[in-house]
């Protein structure tokens, strides 16, 4: 170690220390004079002609220097002159010159001048490196060995708009932005609870990514707290672009088609799932948070879940089962009922298929296997293309080509209307990353079709419900409630109770506080009604 | 000696015990109460539930003598070690007899009614990767799984009966109480037969959550099989008659392809039953493949039982295997339910009253 600083102080050399994770190192001192302070900071940044320095002196016998550096397009340009240079080139001039040096005057800046709301002193050089990279802007002044991080991180981003991929017709119409601060900031502006906690973490030997975990204190448990961030913790990548990179790294089975942790776009259900007592992870430069642990069910639901009345959301969500349970299957049962077991439809539809498959050179296996892999073809066209030609590719494929495959007698009328219903039920499950699971599991579920007609589709069901009942999400069931079932959480389930019924919280997430509503609520109403009436 | 810190609790156990016991009998018990019972026959599934909960209790008062240890460790705490080995080997020696026969009997039920043409070995093999790969986790995700496929066994066996129902003449239950005392005896001791499974009891005292509990977890399990066991016969008598279930092999299955689900929706519902047939089978096989790779890891004090589902395996693919046709089946399956009750009732209630009369066990290991 020490050889790299004597190095580093008295070579030329621009051999520099950086620390594992690629911050540049934070025993650095910074020293009295500020244009070894600015040489120091060049070390790290040369080459780097989007960083600005701007030096500037006061007082006149004597001239002192200062000196502020940023990132241009990173910092808020209002900020940077109408809260710091005008004060520091102005309003200096007013002071006498022995509090215009050294300590005396950094801590008259630090208390008194500055008008900017958020700053630091450092005095080391791996702070204030990164500082610089993250958007703020440093003052270095002449004679003192500490610097000023002023907060001025202003760049261009996209505003808080409506979330593309959760649209809901009833419920909030915010979603997250690619700013990890606005992020939060729509969270906590949900709940306004001291308890709910914000631990920030920086991820990425690289990307230095903003990471934070938010909590509840007092709902969550603090084992599953611990247990992301300890996973989190563990994390050593170079780059952090996405939060999907850490999904993959902190989920606990990455064999599975099932995600383990359940991402949204929407504030709404962050904060809807943080009072269930998840630990939810807010990555920066994506609107996408994570949310730990997850279960099927979860990943089952959508924020109108609870914004409707409860007839239709258990409606609802019983149609989204059986939509599940046919996204996966239907190609397989068609395939095991035509090609096994004609005999298990009733005569009429046995027949009708029989005569629509008439003329069809391909096995009914073969048959399934060409229609369901150009859906996913269509599906994946559709997605990367912008939306008219998009809605184009939908009408060619589905349309032109279904129509014109049935005509041309290559596949049957009834195996197209398998498929579509097929590839329109994983639709219906508002999670993405559950609905491709599911389609995933599709072609397995074929091939033990083709293989061992409804025996086969038997045995991957059983081997799906084996592998989702051993699957956990940090500590979670993933089919939570329905293993180790307790009544009172039954009303959160494939049916949905009336909202005053749902008196505790789900069990999943083993919260600390179980209590989801008091049942102070009855005997308020009841108090109103009796005033009502002495009126 | 555990070999995991997994342990099961109370509706696991129920839940572990009803798809254990519910197997076999779901087929045929119908045809065995008929021969010994005529119209009564009904009448002896209840006192063989009541022998077979008389049995039960058996089991269980030994696991309230030892809460720590199973059978390997308490035969050997009663009667000394060597006599001990021959008894686990015994034990084993059946759970393997035990896996086989219900995987074969599962591979012929297949066979006959679902894939004709298909390799026998080749249904038996998929079904026992199946176990193994569910099995390979544990007590608790083997329990686990039964609390979660006995909803989705039950209530579609209720509603496919229920169905056949309207059909139904209940004279066919008529006389009453016709049958000779000896006649009665012998068919409920047969009856008994059909719960074979209760023996797995033997080698999970230690792995459940409150082994103070046993009596009534038992007697929920047995109660429970019971009423199905009871439902399924009735409804069997009624719809196809006393005489037909007589010398049908699988009276429960026929009815079944009898019966049209309204609207039409399946013209057979033999589907519906096959995939119930599976979830049945595979829940047994489980967990007598379990505990017979649970007494395996006992006897040798091994710490980890993987190894030895891996040693069971060839064994029990090899006795499925073996039996030439239905015929020869139909025999094991007798002898492997006269086997279960030399060992899950005959050898404990050996072990029981010598570990009375010798006064071990008990108090000083609560």
């Amino acid at each position: 170690m020490t050889e790299v600083f004597s190095k580093l102080y008295t070579g030329k050399k621009k051999e520099l220390f950086f620390e594992r994770d690629m911050s540049p190192d934070k025993s650095r001192k910074l020293k009295k004079d500020i244009k070894e302070n600015i040489d120091g900071v060049h070390d790290y940044l040369y080459d780097c002609d989007d960083v600005i320095t701007r030096d500037f002196y006061m007082g006149q016998a004597p001239k002192h220097q200062m000196s502020l550096i940023y990132i241009d397009g990173m910092v808020d340009k209002d900020t940077v002159q109408n809260d710091i240079l005008k004060s520091l080139m102005l309003f200096t001039r007013q002071f006498t010159l022995e509090y215009s040096v050294g300590n005396n005057f950094f801590n008259m800046i630090k208390e008194g001048l500055l008008t900017a709301g958020d700053l630091e002193e450092s005095d080391n050089f791996g702070e204030v490196i990164m500082g610089i990279l993250s958007g703020d802007t440093v003052l270095f002044l002449d004679k003192v060995e500490k610097a000023l991080i002023i907060s001025t991180r202003g760049w261009e981003k996209r505003g808080v708009q409506e979330p593309s991929t959760e649209a809901v017709i009833r419920g909030p119409r915010d979603g997250f932005t690619e700013t990890y601060r606005t992020n939060v900031a729509l969270v906590r502006r949900r709940l306004k609870n001291p308890n709910l906690k914000v631990k920030t973490i920086k991820l990425g030997r690289h990307t230095r990514t903003d990471v934070g975990i938010m909590f509840i204190q007092g709902i969550a448990k603090p084992s599953i707290v611990d247990e992301v961030l300890k996973r989190l913790n563990t994390i050593d990548i170079s780059s952090v672009l996405e939060s999907g990179y850490i999904e993959q790294m902190i989920e606990g089975d990455w064999l599975s088609p099932f995600p383990q942790l359940r991402r949204t776009e929407r504030p709404d259900i962050v904060a809807a799932s943080l009072v269930e007592g998840n630990v939810a992870i807010i990555c920066d430069n994506t609107p996408f948070a994570l949310l730990a642990p997850a279960t099927l069910l979860s990943l089952f639901q959508s924020p109108e879940d609870y914004y409707e009345r409860w007839y239709i959301v258990s409606m609802i969500r019983i149609l989204r089962f059986t939509a599940a349970f046919f996204a996966f299957t239907f190609p397989a049962l068609y395939i095991s009922m035509t090609a096994f077991h004609p005999g298990m439809l009733p005569t009429d539809l046995a027949l009708s298929i029989a005569a629509s498959r008439e003329g069809v050179p391909f096995s009914a296996v073969l048959e399934a296997l060409i229609m369901v892999f150009s859906i996913e073809v269509l599906r994946e066209a559709g997605v990367r293309l912008p939306g008219p030609i998009g809605q184009t590719i939908g009408i060619v494929g589905g349309l032109v080509v279904g129509e014109a495959a049935v005509r041309a007698g290559i596949v049957s009328p009834i195996m197209v209307i398998v498929v579509a219903i097929n590839a329109i039920s994983s639709f219906a499950i508002p999670n993405y990353s559950v609905a491709i699971g599911f389609r995933l599991i599709t072609f397995i579920f074929m091939a033990l079709a083709a293989v061992a007609g409804l025996y086969g589709v038997m045995l991957g069901l059983l081997g799906l419900t084996i592998h989702m009942v051993t699957l956990k999400s940090f500590g979670a069931h993933y089919l939570s409630p329905f293993v180790s079932f307790r009544w009172s959480e039954s009303k959160d389930t494939i049916v949905r109770g009336p909202m005053p019924s749902m008196e505790i919280r789900p069990g999943y997430t083993r919260p600390e506080d179980l209590d989801r509503i008091n049942d102070r609520r009855h005997d308020t109403i009841d108090k109103v009604g009796d005033e009502n009436a002495d009126k | 000696m555990l070999t995991n810190n997994d342990k099961i609790t109370v509706p696991q156990t129920v839940a572990l015990m009803i798809t254990t016991i519910l197997e076999i009998g779901l087929l045929s018990l119908p045809r065995d109460v008929a021969i010994y019972g005529n119209s009564d026959g009904w009448i002896l599934v209840i006192t063989g539930g009541i022998l077979a909960f008389g049995g039960s209790l058996i089991l269980s008062t030994l696991i309230r003598r030892f809460p720590n240890d199973t059978f390997i460790e308490y035969s050997q705490k009663v009667i000394g070690k060597a006599p001990a080995f021959l008894l686990g080997i015994i034990l084993i020696i059946y759970f393997i007899l035990a896996t086989s026969i219900v995987i074969r009997t599962f591979a012929e039920v297949i066979n006959a009614f679902m894939l004709q043409r298909t390799p026998r070995e080749f249904i038996i093999v998929t079904q026992m990767l199946l176990t193994v790969y569910l099995i390979r986790h544990g007590i608790e995700p083997t329990a686990r799984i039964s609390e979660i496929l006995l909803p989705i066994l039950i209530i579609p066996v209720f509603a496919m009966y229920i169905i056949a129902i309207p059909k139904a003449d209940f004279t066919e239950l008529l006389p009453f109480l016709n049958t000779p005392p000896k006649a009665m005896a012998l068919g409920s001791l047969n009856t008994m037969f059909s719960f074979f499974g209760i023996e797995i009891l033997l080698m999970l005292g230690p792995y459940m959550r409150s082994p103070r509990r046993i009596y009534w977890t038992m007697f929920l399990s047995v109660a429970i099989s019971t009423m199905i066991y009871l439902f399924i016969v009735i409804v069997v008598f009624v719809s196809i008659g006393v005489e037909n279930s007589k010398v049908l092999v699988w009276p429960g299955m026929t009815i079944i392809r009898t019966i049209m689900a309204p609207g039409r929706v399946f013209e057979r519902l033999d589907a519906m039953a096959l995939a119930l047939w599976t979830i049945a089978s595979f829940t047994t096989a489980n967990s007598l493949f379990f505990t017979g790779s649970l007494a395996f890891t006992h006897l040798t004090k091994a710490r980890e039982f993987k190894f030895f589902i891996t040693i069971l395996f060839p064994w029990i693919y090899l006795f499925a295997t073996i039996p030439p046709n239905i015929l020869v089946t139909e025999k094991l399956v007798y002898g492997v339910k006269i086997g279960s009750i030399t060992v899950g009732i005959l050898i404990p209630l050996a072990i029981l009253i010598l570990s009375i009369v010798l006064k071990k066990g008990g108090r000083q290991h609560d």
